[in-house]
């Protein structure tokens, strides 16, 4: 059967993920054998006492309460460190799932993980792996359940042949019931667990907009809204708890069956004085063993079955591709390496005036060099300036729409472009694409002689990329800034704040770099979090510098700070800047104006400037501000 | 699952060992199970109270509880006496040796089987049932105050411990109060067995009492250990989700740094210290379970040798002294473990004390009526009509059917402010966030009608604090806050937000169709008003590109959109909105100047028939503003007055 195969290869896997699998097996076989022989013992000490206690023997009595004070001793220790252990598997098992979701969800590709929900992640973490956790522990219940009811068969057959198989014949009836009932446990499972993942993905949603949610009065909306997914949960464990119902209502009646053959067959017997009374309660006593756990045992095979879909909840994201560099056909993708003589995009309508730009930018930046002296000790990395060249690049986030379109271009080493086009027209894209984070095909990148789509993971080492929407963490300020360098001296820390324009507020501050920083860092105001973001991003040392959109929510002054100290900071490195602004655009050396996913136009500033160009509209008639 | 059922099963056995045994398996499992998050406390509060607060969870649904209660009781009925009382017949009509007995006990056994079978099916359900709606009630009170929460709530919590709350915690109080009526059951099962022995011989009851606190006294010894270690199981459980949520919140950042390896070990730690503190639990649980089942092993033999004493002496038959050995089984059976079904529900309860403490969160100042409503369908009636906001005169607007006289008189007031045409004043207002380092200090500002006001500064300033202050999220140190003449403190929440619209710093867009995101908060909305908000937002054109236009669903924090396409929006939501007030906070930060342009235009045709106030550190929205307010240090001045 195909289920059966796909069982063992879960198992299997499940196997991979304990430390000493042989060890625990081992282990738990030990146990399973003395637990399931344990209540066997304890039946026959029992018969022992009982049979004393008939014989009104006190001598005999003593001794039988000994064996069985004896047994219960033995069944007490192995007892106990079969829950300890047991429960010790559960939390390991637990622990490398968790360890291994998270790291699947750092190492899968960004593009794959931006499309999964977050809260449908989280619920995998932590609903689906306690209950899949107990794999192997509901197969050991399983296991024993089964061991005892054969040991208890067994047992029975030495007191008495005809009443044990009388009773046993009620087993295989009690069995086949059982798992056919719990049959549909399966899919009933798999649907609630889908539903608390939806459930956990509104809920985290909802929360994290609490604000805005207040401010359109939309409290009511999104509680029905979360409503909706909530009831999806009752509605599924109550279906699914229908088939736990049935279940319970025939192990209700299959569980006495055996006791029923047992008083009547053997009472019978016992009138013909063919049977002991301390046989026959000895018997109905291993009916406990037999028929109650061949009636759970559609129970346990329901439970295994649920910890299985769980499993294969967390599997689902485990096996989702990796983020690895692809290797080239043709051997080491150094060997790709840049015609010099390419040429730059033909639709571009205006010619690059590089010497221009060059010296204009030089005059920037030794008057940056005036106004903050600390940047000059910023350390130079060993790579100063790579050069980068995008040939032919399409990239599409859903299949059918690329947001880009065979885009060209070559950025020198060391010099700093601008990307400039409407909001949506690819910028962030673009940036991502160069920052590694997303694997550019069709096309190639090449940053230096490198193809990116060979080695993206390398590209996030060598650039120092800003995103649009600064993210912080929730823990210190300085824990924050370490994410990027951990080796950080304080000294660096200070001097990669004190060029984002944010030292002065971290030392306003008590706390300075101890000061906790709320989830999202939501304790400090927008172009606070975006300074703090630019600081972190200094830290990590990189030849190139992509920036997007990194001081749209700091003032005028502030902004003026950070580029002049950044752009020091950045001598010789090659910088790509997304911004609608007009100033940092003027001290380009290039200019690349997007649009709809195209580059369309290219230059300096002074050439793109004039009547008529897409880029004079996007700058706009106030010439003061390329966006506002 | 419900351990429930094989417990109570277990109980049926006449070898006591076994039947503690699956009940010890049943309750371990509901440990392991049950999903866990608590802050660990230094004092662990009264567990009475604690039981009450999570009976208050039943809520309207207590009925169904107490007939799942009885009939739990009518099944241990017949599983304890029952089959004690099949078994004395069985065994005196051997002695006896009359098969005809034999027959009678055969077929009572018989007809119990088919009233348990029906029994058991039947409380399952409606115990499941029960308590799945219950669940449904907690999830949706604690979602409810927790949209409802002072904002200032949420700079200590973190989104993910309250997602786990909603999760995980309501799951694990369910099981807690299935739990509960199963021991509520037992205890209806001791009394039966009790009452029997006592008619049977009141020496072995006797026994039995003390071995049977022999018993409990030995498993309630674990308790307090047991529960102390599942609370910091919970705390641990409840970081690791935190870290986990953040994690996969900020992933492109930590790729983008290389700092997987950190970012990674951090969260990590979480995990290792959960695993840490579950291996001292399950040490723990192991002794727990070795010293009461060998407490439980003596007392059984104790009974039995009480009941051998008395039939040696002839006070008890020997079918009575069997039918003893069944009784006294499940008492011993169920006082062994109660210890430790204590030390289960301490798991449960710090859930469910989680979740009281959750309910209990102070809201904001009038979001208590709200929760005192039943059903958010019945309150949403009473929340004002989005459109009435879109008429300045509130005769004119579409009154909400539900009104209370409260929101009448503020809507009178608004209509006719008193002696001051001013749209908004701040007084003196001292604010900050924690009280070392007030933000606002002494902040004095006044707004006309239909002006457009600039509000600038450096950032970190306090410009978006005192777009919080206006939209009452927060209350001011000192001084007054006013809009149009009246003391915001004193307006309801309810109408002062629908006075105000805002653009936040952050977009915010949530999983839905465009469509709803625009039109959040105003489900009446028709697509051309939509549209012609996207319009004044410059937003339709690329809305209209979308794959599905309007009903293109977005993800996650609008993750397939660009930020300047997530800004437009948020203001296309604020047009829709058209409130007296509009508070734009750096509304064009993403935006390119064309876009920003004709949004521009939208917002002075706007400033010509409301009010706006406008934070950006660009000139494209200030431009032409009537007053520009510059806030620094604390301090608001008014730097230009163009009137
Ligand atoms: N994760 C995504 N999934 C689908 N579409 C996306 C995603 N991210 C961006 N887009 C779309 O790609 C286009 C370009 O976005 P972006 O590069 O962010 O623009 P820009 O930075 O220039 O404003 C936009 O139309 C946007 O809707
Ligand atoms: N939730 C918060 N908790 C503590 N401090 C905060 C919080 N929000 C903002 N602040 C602090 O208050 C000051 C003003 O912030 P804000 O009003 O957001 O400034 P901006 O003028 O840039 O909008 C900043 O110094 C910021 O660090
Ligand atoms: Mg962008
Ligand atoms: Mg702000």
């Amino acid at each position: 059967m195909k289920t059966r195969a796909a069982i063992s290869g879960d198992l299997r896997r499940v196997t991979g993920l304990i430390e000493s699998p042989f060890k625990t097996y081992l282990q738990l076989s030990l146990l399973l054998v003395t637990e399931s022989l344990e209540p066997a013992l304890g039946a026959f000490a029992l018969k022992g006492l009982l049979d004393a206690f008939v014989a009104l023997n006190a001598s005999l009595v003593w001794r039988a309460a000994l064996v069985f004070f004896g047994v219960t001793v033995f069944g007490a220790l192995i007892g106990g460190t079969g829950v300890s252990m047991r429960v010790r598997l559960v939390e390991e098992l637990a622990r490398r799932q968790r360890e291994a979701l998270m790291r699947s969800g750092v190492e899968m590709p960004l593009l794959q993980f931006e499309k999964l929900p977050r809260g449908d992640l989280a619920s995998r973490l932590t609903s689906d792996i306690t209950v899949s956790s107990r794999v192997i522990t509901e197969c050991y219940l399983l296991a024993r359940v089964a061991l005892r009811a054969f040991a208890a068969a067994a047992y029975m057959l030495t007191l008495n042949w005809q009443v044990a198989l009388a009773c046993a014949l009620t087993g295989p009836v009690t069995l086949v019931v059982s798992g056919t009932i719990s049959r549909p446990i399966n899919k009933r499972s798999m649907e609630l667990q889908t539903a608390i993942g939806q459930v956990s993905s509104e809920a985290l949603n909802t929360l994290e907009g609490v604000q805005a949610i207040k401010s359109f009065l939309a409290e009511d909306s999104a509680e029905k809204r979360f409503l909706t997914r909530a009831s999806a949960v009752r509605l599924a464990a109550v279906r699914m708890s229908s088939v736990f119902a049935l279940n319970a209502a025939w192990m209700g009646t299959g569980s006495l069956l055996p006791f029923a053959v047992t008083f009547g067959y053997g009472g019978y017997m016992a009138v013909q004085g063919r049977l002991t009374i301390g046989g026959i309660l000895a018997l109905v006593s291993l009916c406990n063993n037999l028929g109650w756990p061949l009636a759970g045992m559609g129970r346990s095979l329901a439970n295994v079955r649920r910890s299985l879909g769980a499993f294969r909840r967390v599997t689902e994201i485990l096996d989702l591709p990796r983020d690895v560099d692809p290797v080239p056909a043709d051997g080491h993708p150094e060997q790709h390496v840049i015609e010099s003589e390419w040429d730059l995009p033909p639709d571009a309508n205006l010619a690059p005036v590089e010497g221009a730009a060059i010296t204009e930018r030089a005059d920037s930046l030794s008057r940056a060099g005036t106004t903050d002296p600390s940047a000059d000790a910023i350390p130079e990395p060993e790579d100063a300036g790579l050069s980068i060249t995008v040939r032919g690049l399409s990239f599409e986030y859903i299949q059918g729409t690329p947001v880009l379109k065979d885009i060209s271009i070559e950025i020198p080493a060391g010099s700093l472009v601008v990307l400039a086009g409407k909001s949506g027209c690819g910028k962030s894209t673009l940036i991502k694409v160069l920052a590694g984070l997303y694997r550019p095909y069709p096309g190639t990148v090449f940053i230096g002689d490198r193809d990116l789509h060979y080695e993206a993971s390398w590209a996030r080492t060598v650039t120092l990329y800003l995103p649009q929407e600064p993210f912080l963490f929730s823990g210190s300020l300085r824990e924050n800034l370490q994410l990027a360098n951990a080796e950080a001296t304080e000294a660096e820390l200070r001097q990669a704040l004190s060029i984002a324009d944010a030292l002065e507020f971290v030392e306003r501050d008590e706390g300075g770099l101890d000061r906790k920083v709320s989830e999202r860092g939501s304790s400090f105001s927008g172009g606070e979090r975006q300074r703090l973001s630019i600081a972190r991003t200094l830290l990590k040392r990189g030849a190139v510098l992509l920036v997007d959109e990194p001081t749209s929510s700091v003032d005028r002054e502030s902004e003026e700070r950070i580029w002049s100290s950044l752009l020091l900071a950045m001598k010789g490195k090659t910088c790509v800047v997304a911004t609608h602004r007009l100033e940092i655009a003027a001290r380009a050396d290039l200019v690349f104006v997007m649009d709809g996913g195209r580059i369309v136009e290219y230059g300096t500033h002074a050439d793109l400037h004039m009547p008529g160009t897409v880029y004079s509209s996007l700058v706009g008639e106030t010439g003061g501000v390329m966006a506002g | 699952m419900s351990p429930k059922p094989s417990a109570r099963n277990d109980k049926d056995g006449g070898d006591d060992k076994d039947g503690r045994k699956g009940k010890i398996e049943t309750s371990d499992r509901a440990r392991e199970e049950g999903a866990r998050t608590e802050r660990s406390r230094e004092k662990r509060p009264d567990s009475w109270r604690d039981v009450r607060d999570m009976l208050s969870f039943l809520g309207a649904y207590w009925p169904l509880y107490i007939v799942c209660i009885f009939l739990n009781i009518c099944a241990n009925l017949a599983y304890g006496p029952g089959i004690a009382y099949s078994l004395a017949v069985l065994t005196d009509s051997i002695t006896a040796k009359e098969i005809s007995l034999v027959w009678r006990a055969a077929r009572l056994l018989g007809l119990m089987a088919a009233a348990m079978g029906a029994l058991a099916g039947i409380s399952h359900f409606l115990s499941n049932w029960t308590l799945e709606a219950v669940a449904l009630n907690i999830r949706r009170k604690v979602m409810s105050r927790a949209l409802r929460a002072n904002l200032s709530y949420w700079h200590i919590q973190k989104t993910g411990d309250t997602v786990s709350l909603l999760v995980n915690d309501t799951e694990t109080a369910k099981q807690g109060l299935s739990l509960l009526h199963g021991l509520v059951g037992d205890i209806g099962l001791i009394v039966s067995c009790v009452v029997t022995l006592i008619a049977w011989g009141p020496g072995t009851a006797l026994a039995l009492f003390v071995l049977a606190a022999l018993c409990m006294f030995v498993g309630a010894r674990f308790a307090e250990p047991v529960g102390k270690v599942s609370d910091e199981y919970q705390a641990e459980t409840a970081n690791t989700t935190s870290a986990a949520t953040e994690l996969l919140s900020g992933i492109a950042v930590v790729k983008s740094l290389k700092a997987e390896p950190i970012a990674l070990g951090r969260a990590l730690r979480t995990v290792d210290r959960l695993y840490g503190v579950a291996r001292k639990r399950g040490r723990l649980l192991g002794l727990q379970y070795g010293a009461t089942a060998i407490t439980q092993g003596l007392s059984s033999v104790g009974v039995l040798i009480v009941a051998a004493f008395l039939s040696l002496r002839g006070r008890m038959t020997v079918g009575q002294a069997v039918g003893v050995m069944q009784l006294a089984s499940l008492p011993l059976n169920v006082f062994g473990s109660l210890g430790e079904s204590w030390a289960t529900i301490q798991q449960n309860l710090a859930a469910s004390r989680r979740l009281k403490v959750s309910m209990e969160i102070p809201v904001e100042r009038d979001a208590g009526d709200a929760l005192a409503e039943g059903s958010p369908d019945a309150r949403g009636a009473l929340q004002p009509d989005a459109r009435a906001a879109l008429h300045p005169d509130p005769r004119m607007a579409p009154r909400p059917e539900v009104q209370t006289g409260l929101q009448q008189s503020h809507a009178h007031t608004a209509l006719h402010p008193e002696d001051t045409d001013f749209v908004l004043e701040f007084d003196s207002v001292t604010f900050g966030y924690d009280r070392e380092r007030a933000v606002l200090d002494g902040a004095c500002f006044r707004i006309r009608e239909r002006q457009k006001a600039a509000l600038v500064g450096p950032s970190g300033g306090g410009k978006t604090s005192v777009l919080r202050l206006i939209q009452g999220f927060y209350e001011p140190w000192e001084g007054t806050i006013k809009l149009r003449g009246k003391d915001v403190s004193s307006i309801p929440l309810k109408e002062l937000r629908s006075q105000v619209g805002i653009v936040p710093q952050e977009p915010f867009i949530f999983p839905g169709t465009v469509r709803e995101n625009i039109a959040m908060g105003n489900e009446q909305a028709s697509l051309d008003e939509i549209i012609r908000a996207a319009k004044l937002a410059n937003a339709h054109e690329f809305i209209a590109g979308l794959p599905e236009g309007y009903d293109t669903v977005l993800d996650e924090r609008g993750g397939n959109l660009s930020g300047g396409q997530k800004q437009r929006i948020c203001l296309a939501r604020a047009f829709l909105k058209d409130a007296g007030l509009l508070l734009l906070d750096e509304p064009t930060s993403s935006v390119d100047a064309e876009s920003e342009a004709l949004i521009r235009q939208s917002v002075d045709e706007y400033a010509s028939r409301k009010t706006v106030l406008a934070v950006s550190h660009t000139e494209g929205v200030v431009e032409g503003a009537g007053v520009v307010l510059s806030v620094a240090d604390g301090k608001v001045t008014e730097t230009r007055r163009r009137d």
